[in-house]
């Protein structure tokens, strides 16, 4: 008799401590499903000339907005950064931004020398405000291969990734 | 400590876990860059050497000539040919050519590259023993953009914040230098030439 309560206690007790973990994870689940982030604006390095790929050549468009080259590259139409808003993280809460860098540009077709994203331009943390939001701007830079080959008049796209920790 | 002060202690825990966790995540998106190495350069006019009155030396030893300045604002001449076996008279002025750069990055330098070699111009109704004209001495000179004004030397030929930049080319031209047996006829000479202009 005394084995059945204490196994049916041992049950009860297994059945409290599932459900609390349960509880925990949805707690958790909770907190990081809704959190999100909208580019508001891409980044965008705008429209140059490279005639010459003979060296490395570097495309810096800041955060703040400012867009200046070197070497080969001649800016035709300035850039712009990316515009992101931070929705639904904790209130109050410092986000830590790490980017992650580097990252070659692709084309949608055709033979081209690439260009590689070298660096994201982007604070090292924003916090977020009652409502648990934050807005950021992002820059970047971007260099030639330097290897000779030319480029195709065309669209590079380039991804960009960075790690939040909060 | 009894169980179910074992299983508080736990959710304590697990609560405290909550509050102190960790978060990570990873942000992806597109950025876009566009190469334009390719510009425009317009013909607004071609060269025009006018209407003249010519004649060839027969034996094609002595040339008569008129010069096109690039320069606008200069007339055209005719120097002295040296002898009265060829003749080159202005009956209408010609112009020179005039050329329209643009999607240039600001204040790049360019290189202009005229004709170097003769330009022969022909009548399209002319008797193939007639003599040709003969197009040479080309030059440049820049019209708009920083260094306007000025003759066309290496690497000056600069856009301006726009990316733009005009400029205007000349040139001489003179009788054939080859025997003819037959006068020029009153009609159209035309040639070809190319004008290039490159980073």
């Amino acid at each position: 008799m005394d084995n059945i309560i204490f196994c049916y206690g041992q049950f009860l007790a297994n059945t409290i401590r599932l459900v609390l973990k349960a509880g925990t994870l949805l707690i958790f689940y909770q907190q990081c499903t809704f959190a999100e982030i909208i580019f508001e604006e891409n980044l965008d390095f705008g429209k140059f000339s490279i005639v010459n790929n003979s060296n490395v050549s570097e495309l810096t468009v800041t955060r703040y907005g400012q867009s200046f080259s070197s070497n080969s590259l001649r800016i035709i139409t300035p850039g712009a950064p990316a515009l992101l808003k931070f929705i639904n993280y904790p209130a109050y809460t410092t986000l830590y931004l790490n980017p992650i860098t580097p990252t070659t540009g692709r084309v949608q077709s055709g033979n081209s020398a690439e260009f590689i994203l070298t660096d994201l331009d982007i604070p090292a943390s924003v916090t977020t405000d009652g409502a648990g939001e934050a807005s950021m701007l992002l820059g970047g830079t971007i260099e030639s291969s330097g290897t000779g080959q030319s480029y195709l008049d065309t669209d590079f796209i380039f991804s960009i990734r960075f790690t939040i920790n909060y | 400590m009894t169980k179910m002060n074992k299983i508080a202690a736990g959710l304590a825990a697990s609560l405290l876990l909550v509050s102190a966790a960790q978060a990570q995540e990873t942000v992806s998106s597109v950025a876009t860059a566009t190469v334009q190495n390719a510009f425009t350069l317009d013909e607004t006019a071609a060269i025009s050497f006018g209407t003249v009155r010519a004649t060839a030396d027969p034996a094609g030893t002595v040339q008569a000539s008129i010069i096109i300045p690039a320069n606008p604002t200069i007339d055209p001449s005719t120097p002295a040919s040296g002898g009265a076996a060829a003749v080159m008279q202005i009956l209408v002025p010609g112009t020179p050519g005039e050329y329209a750069v643009s999607g240039v990055a600001p204040f790049t330098s360019l290189t202009l590259t005229v004709p170097t070699g003769d330009i022969n111009l022909t009548g399209a109704s002319a008797p193939p023993s007639a003599p040709k004209l003969i197009a040479d001495n080309w030059s440049g000179y820049i019209l708009t953009g920083p260094n306007a004004n000025t003759a066309y030397a290496a690497s000056n030929l600069q856009t301006d914040a726009a990316g733009e930049v005009t400029f205007a080319v000349g040139a001489t031209l003179n009788t054939d230098d080859a025997a003819s047996t037959t006068a020029y006829i009153d009609a159209v000479y035309s040639g070809n030439y190319d004008i290039v202009v490159e980073y």
